[in-house]
């Protein structure tokens, strides 16, 4: 039998407490569809997950404890977890139930699945490797009802903490975003904005930006800004969105917001699945088609770039790369990383 | 060597002084022994070494450039001496010694070279800002110009001022004339605000709440205290409060340089002032800062100092390494 302690079991990188008791989302609500087993690898992990008939999302890691066979490849039979090998049956507690070899005795206390903290927020699955030594960070916009709210991918980008920090980078607008998010022949020079880091969090003050189609309602909007880093794999803007014609300035209103809450999951330190949770409070509402069809595309371009970056492991040592004043942010999150002594995936 | 330096500083000869306006005086500045002065830029300022150890700023007058240097002093008899002694004991044909050129207060365009622009002066501090007009006017830029005074005559430029539409001389002696503040925030919230003048108006406009703003409040405090002894003047003591040690920056040298030597684990990038990577939490002391990665206002309120460029007004910094 496989040793049932935690640790040591698989040939794990080595992951620090940063990282190993944070919550990461590792799908979307939707993702995880009842009746269906979803593998998968977060952090080198090979993890399985599932809905239960309640509705209740679990993660496991994707192992049988009596021959170490893949969870993933098996089937949901009677709301238990069946294992593809023996026929081992996990029920939601993920004990082992019933063993078909033996259908009269009772399976040993110590025939469990491995299980890992599970939560659902903000349209997204999250799980925590180890003991969460936060909650799950704060996306107000979720629980209020005059927010729509459309979730978005999986993306596919290598580097999570590349994705993220261009996330929160309106410089690269013009050029990336050319035509969407920004003008290139007509950049916005960024005068010096805040960066604050206060209770754990990194946040600006707001941000200016031109963009010509700056919304999902297709309209050209001066765009304000105002950025957080709430973890080492989330990020958050909340943008100020007023509609820059003049004449038809009166279809906006002043308190028109654009949110996106941005998670990147990581399968190893090069490759991650960013997942994003859009709200917004203006009209008209744009359908959830919309929404996707524009944030599918701004993600496309993104990756383009944003694989192409060297090394992709991010450099945290301010001193790898060139700043610009322009960057703080990036900059402090990368010092912020640094700081909580985040190695995995950095250099 | 095309100019004459000693200890990086320049030789000229005081060729004229004249009369600008009432309690102030031009200077002009040749160079003594070499061809050419360095080229200046609008809002530059030198240090001027007089004879007797006092070393003051002056900033440069429009028609500075390589052939010679233009200054405007005012006599301040509550001052420390530096303008008594141009007033009293300066006589053409003396040479006198000057550092290069530095700038602390050009004119930005990273707010886009078309931002507009509003000048702020109050009394002497028309010296730089007078400089900055004739560059925007060169440039063919629209500005504003408010300028403050206790009497037209006491107003350096006040005539050539005074027929320009873009220009609102406010003076005290004729009535009421609105705080700077106040012209700040009626002003486009786009434009890029220089000011020099008296300590009060520029603490008053430090306060002013820069969130309202996309243009940024750019200022040169002309009345910055400067170390009696010349030599005390370019270095200070940078103590680590961690650590409790204590290090002695010199005149040609960064706080970075000063730590990387010493083989301290900084966080730095760009080395010039523009990047913020190597900011650092000022506990004790009064920074000079020479970075533009933090506005005035942000420097007041975030205590820190970028320790690549910036240097200390007083002897010693206390840093939070």
């Amino acid at each position: 039998m496989n040793c049932p302690a935690r640790s040591g079991i698989l040939d794990e990188p080595t992951i620090e407490p940063a990282l190993l008791n944070d919550w990461h989302v590792v799908g979307t609500s939707e993702e995880f569809a009842p009746g269906k087993l979803v593998p998968i690898t977060l952090l080198e992990r090979d993890l399985v997950g599932w809905r239960d008939d309640e509705g209740v999302a679990h993660v496991w890691e994707d192992l049988c404890i009596h021959r170490g066979a893949r969870l993933s490849k098996g089937f949901i039979q009677n709301n238990r977890v069946v294992c593809p090998y023996h026929g081992w049956n996990y029920d939601a507690t993920a004990q082992c139930v019933l063993m078909p070899a033996a259908p009269t005795e009772k399976p040993m206390a110590k025939a469990r699945a491995l299980r890992h903290h599970t939560r659902e927020a903000y349209g997204l699955v999250w799980a925590c490797l180890g003991e969460p030594a936060h909650d799950i960070p704060a996306f107000p916009e979720w629980d209020d009802p005059s927010y729509k709210k459309v979730v978005c991918g999986p993306y596919h980008f290598r580097s999570g903490y590349r994705a993220l920090e261009n996330f929160i980078d309106p410089t690269h607008f013009p050029f990336v975003h050319a035509g969407v998010n920004g003008i290139m022949d007509l950049p916005d020079p960024i005068p010096p904005y805040q960066v604050k880091l206060e209770d754990g969090i990194l946040s600006t003050s707001e941000i200016k930006v031109t963009q010509p189609y700056g919304d999902p309602r297709n309209i050209p909007v001066v765009a304000y800004y105002a950025y957080k880093c709430l973890r080492p794999l989330v990020a958050y803007f909340k943008k100020r969105v007023v509609i820059s014609d003049p004449q038809h300035a009166h279809l906006g209103s002043e308190d028109d917001r654009f949110c996106t809450f941005f998670t990147a999951q990581q399968v190893d330190a090069t490759h991650s699945i960013v997942r994003i949770t859009c709200a917004m409070n203006f009209d008209p509402q744009p359908t959830d088609a919309e929404v996707r069809r524009r944030q599918d595309l701004v993600y496309a371009q993104d990756s383009a770039i944003v694989d192409t970056q060297r090394p992709e492991r991010i450099p945290v040592d301010l001193r790898k790369e060139l700043h610009h004043r322009t960057d703080l942010l990036g900059q402090k999150y990368r010092k912020w990383l640094h700081d909580m002594g985040v190695m995995y995936g950095t250099v | 060597m095309a100019l004459s330096e000693t200890g990086g500083r320049l030789r000229a000869r005081l060729q004229a002084i004249e009369h600008g306006c009432e309690g102030i005086c031009q200077y002009r500045l040749v160079p003594l022994d070499a061809q050419e002065f360095p080229p200046v830029e609008a809002g530059a300022h030198v240090d001027l070494h007089l004879p007797n150890g006092l070393v003051r700023q002056y900033s440069l007058l429009p028609s500075s450039g390589p052939g010679g240097y233009l200054i405007a002093v005012k006599r301040d008899a509550a001052g420390r001496g530096g303008s008594q002694w141009l007033h009293e004991a300066a006589r053409v044909g003396m040479a006198l010694e000057i550092s290069a050129p530095r700038n602390h207060f050009a004119l930005r365009e990273d707010n886009g070279a078309q931002a507009p622009v509003l000048l702020l002066a109050g009394g002497i501090g028309i010296t730089p800002v007078y400089a900055m007009l004739h560059a925007l006017e060169a440039q063919g830029r629209t500005f504003e110009l408010h300028y403050w005074g206790r009497s037209l005559e006491q107003m350096l430029f006040a005539g050539q001022l005074g027929a320009d539409s873009r220009v609102q001389l406010h003076v005290a002696a004729q009535g009421k004339a609105p705080r700077a503040a106040e012209v700040v925030a009626a002003a486009h919230a786009d434009a890029d605000v220089y000011a020099c003048g008296p300590q009060s108006m520029l603490d008053e406009l430090a306060a002013l709440d820069a969130s309202r703003r996309s243009g940024r409040i750019y200022m040169e405090r002309f009345a910055a205290p400067v170390p009696v002894d010349a030599s005390a003047a370019a270095g200070f003591e940078v103590v680590l409060a961690r650590s409790g040690l204590r290090v002695p920056v010199g005149p040609e040298q960064s706080i970075l340089e000063v730590l990387k030597e010493r083989g301290m684990d900084v966080m730095y990038s760009c080395e010039q002032g523009v990047c913020g990577a190597c900011e650092v939490t000022c506990l004790e002391g009064e920074p000079l800062h020479l970075d533009s990665v933090r506005t005035p206002q942000e420097h007041a309120q975030e205590k820190t100092i970028m320790i690549c460029c910036s240097r200390s007004l007083g002897e010693r910094l206390v840093l939070d390494l």
